[in-house]
């Protein structure tokens, strides 16, 4: 099922983009939703810049915000079929920007701090600290801004990296969830392209993103990470506030971790969210609320599960 | 639109000098360098955790509550990928595992730096070793007994001991058990296993491995050969022992199972403790 979403998002965003041949006038309208590249969460969380909250949608191109992200998985300890389950807490606050550059040139920056807890049999434990810093520049491919236009088409392609500023601990990495840190401990590469297409009130966005890890001081390797979702949603605008309300898919899928240039076992693995969120523009102030639920998931040969995932975020438009 | 692209090429290009800094140097094997590496038996019946005074049901129709599973691991043998072997040094590599106590690590000290493919170990003491006599090993004698694992010098070390209660389908009276295994003046019930290891373990002067062995307890009765505790009652039918003959050979053959490697652990500092 995952392919064929896949698929159909990959088709959306070569297909529809290049029937969208001419430019036309650039006028350039406030309520034009642009849509984020954010979806950068790391096997489970770690060294997460976006949770997999992808859609975060921006009343206004550029911005400045801070948004929470709260997710919740469950881990087992121990390698038994009997053994306890604990619960693993993700916290991050995340400032971000996107700030232009050049015309259709953007960065986009995400700084998170992270603050995790589980408790094992051996007594709670927390990790706290900043996490691994992003810069992502991105670049508008094609854009249309007309009215009259039947359909209004925004593809952004852009490439980014992310820098070790999140500490990697060797000693987190044992027997539970190998994601257990504030950063990769590794520099790492991505590469993103987003595609929105709008009528009338109608949008849908959808985003593709593939994150290339290398290895650490550690010789850790955390695995190559492929993002991808698709997201409905409606524009409402009233008299002093625009609502958007917004419903999709989002999945993840991870490739095997490596330590010492060997595959770790059971690393590697996918899971598919169901996401709902609205979103609340007002004045240069937005205010966005988002959460997913997975709708199937095999992680870390199934010793470990996520949750849920819960974002709220403020922006202020520059 | 032409500036554009120049100047999204020029960001690709910046971001690319960034994928030049990578540190490929791999730890390589010093010769002559030694480090430390350690077992970590996790016992556990049938694929659940081994909890004492728990009760399971084997597939004999017995249901068993354990109080008690001690047993002695020796001759420890790293195996490099070409085959070639590290031989932990022999007056050294007897150990004890007691699980109520969690007495679970081997920790093996100046083992040849190196990446390791392979281990292999006895379960129980083998005859040369036990024919040395008392007092050549008087010190692991007295940690094996202070651990239930022997009998009398005369009759030798028990390799593993395995207690409890139980109830079967003909009796719902829970009756204590005993198996203790060891060798006999007819038959030398010492084995050795050879396990695979999923991921190299990697012995270097600052990494120490940690291999974590899964220990499977139900085997030992419900293994290749099946043993019933109720066909192993004494002669008033209030408890059953194993301790001789024909079972114990079963149970040897059985113990060649009981022991797979879950995963390794690389790196520096201890995992488990």
């Amino acid at each position: 099922m995952k392919k064929y979403i896949i698929i159909v998002l990959l088709i959306c965003q070569t297909t529809l983009a290049s029937t969208a041949k001419d430019s036309l006038d650039l006028n350039y309208s406030r309520y034009v939703p642009v849509y984020e590249f954010e979806d950068f969460c790391d096997a489970c969380g770690c060294s997460a810049s976006g949770g997999g909250m992808g859609f975060s949608s921006m009343l206004n191109q550029n911005f400045v915000g801070l948004r929470y992200m709260y997710q919740s998985y469950t881990s087992r300890e121990g390698i038994f079929n009997n053994s306890p389950w604990i619960d693993e807490n993700f916290n991050t606050i995340q400032a971000w920007a996107r700030i232009p550059v050049f015309k259709n040139f953007q960065v986009s920056a995400l700084v998170p701090y992270h603050f995790n807890s589980r408790r094992p049999s051996t007594g709670k434990q927390t990790i706290e600290g900043i996490g691994d810093i992003t810069v992502l520049g991105l670049y508008t491919v094609y854009q249309t801004h007309k009215d009259s236009t039947l359909f209004v088409h925004t593809l952004q392609a852009g490439a980014g990296v992310k820098a070790p500023t999140g500490k990697y601990n060797d000693a987190n990495n044992g027997s539970v969830n190998p994601s257990f840190q504030l950063g990769t401990g590794s520099w790492d590469y991505m590469l993103a392209t987003e595609y929105v297409i709008k009528h009338k009130q109608w949008g849908f966005n959808t985003m593709l993103n593939y994150i290339l890890k290398t290895k650490n001081d550690e010789y850790y390797q955390f695995g190559d990470q492929f993002n991808y979702a698709g997201t409905l949603f409606y524009v409402v605008e009233k008299e002093k506030l625009t609502l958007v309300p917004q419903v999709g898919l989002a999945g993840e899928v991870y490739a095997s971790n490596r330590q010492y240039d060997e595959d770790v076992p059971n690393t590697k693995g996918d899971i598919l969210f169901g996401k709902a969120g609205l979103e609340v523009g007002s004045g240069k102030f937005s205010l966005g609320v988002n959460a997913m639920l997975p709708i199937n998931q095999n992680l870390t040969g199934g010793k470990v599960e996520a949750n849920y995932r819960l974002a709220i975020n403020l922006n202020y438009s520059l | 639109m032409k500036f554009q692209i120049k100047y999204f090429a020029a960001v690709l290009a910046a971001v690319s000098l960034f994928v030049s800094c990578n540190n490929d140097d791999d730890s390589a094997i010093v010769e002559g360098t030694h480090g430390d590496a350690e077992l970590f038996f996790d016992n556990g019946v049938a694929g659940d955790a081994l909890i004492i005074g728990n009760t399971y049901t084997n597939s004999n129709g017995e249901s068993l509550t354990i109080n008690r599973f001690n047993y002695i691991i020796s001759n420890v043998v790293l195996i490099r990928e070409d085959g070639t072997e590290y031989i932990y040094p022999k007056e050294e590599s007897y150990f004890v595992i007691n699980h109520a106590d969690e007495l679970q690590t081997v920790h093996l000290e100046g083992v040849a730096a190196g990446d390791y493919k392979k281990i292999r170990f006895g379960i129980g003491v083998d005859q040369q070793r036990y024919l040395q006599g008392e007092t050549a090993q008087q010190s692991f004698w007295d940690l094996a007994a202070a651990n239930d694992l022997t009998w009398t010098w005369s009759t030798g070390y028990r390799f593993i001991n395995f207690e409890g209660a139980f109830t079967s389908t003909a009796g719902t009276e829970a009756k204590p058990f005993q198996v203790h295994q060891g060798s006999n003046t007819a038959t030398d019930n010492y084995r050795e296993v050879t396990l695979d290891l999923p991921t190299t373990a990697r012995v270097r002067e600052n990494e120490q491995p940690s291999i974590h062995i899964k220990t499977d307890i139900n085997v030992l009765l419900d293994g290749d050969t099946k043993i019933l505790l109720q066909n192993n009652l004494n002669g008033a039918g209030t408890a059953a022992a194993i301790m001789g003959g024909q079972n114990l050979i079963d149970i040897a053959a059985n113990s060649l199972k009981m022991f797979t490697v879950d995963h390794v652990h690389n790196g520096a500092g201890s995992h488990h403790e």
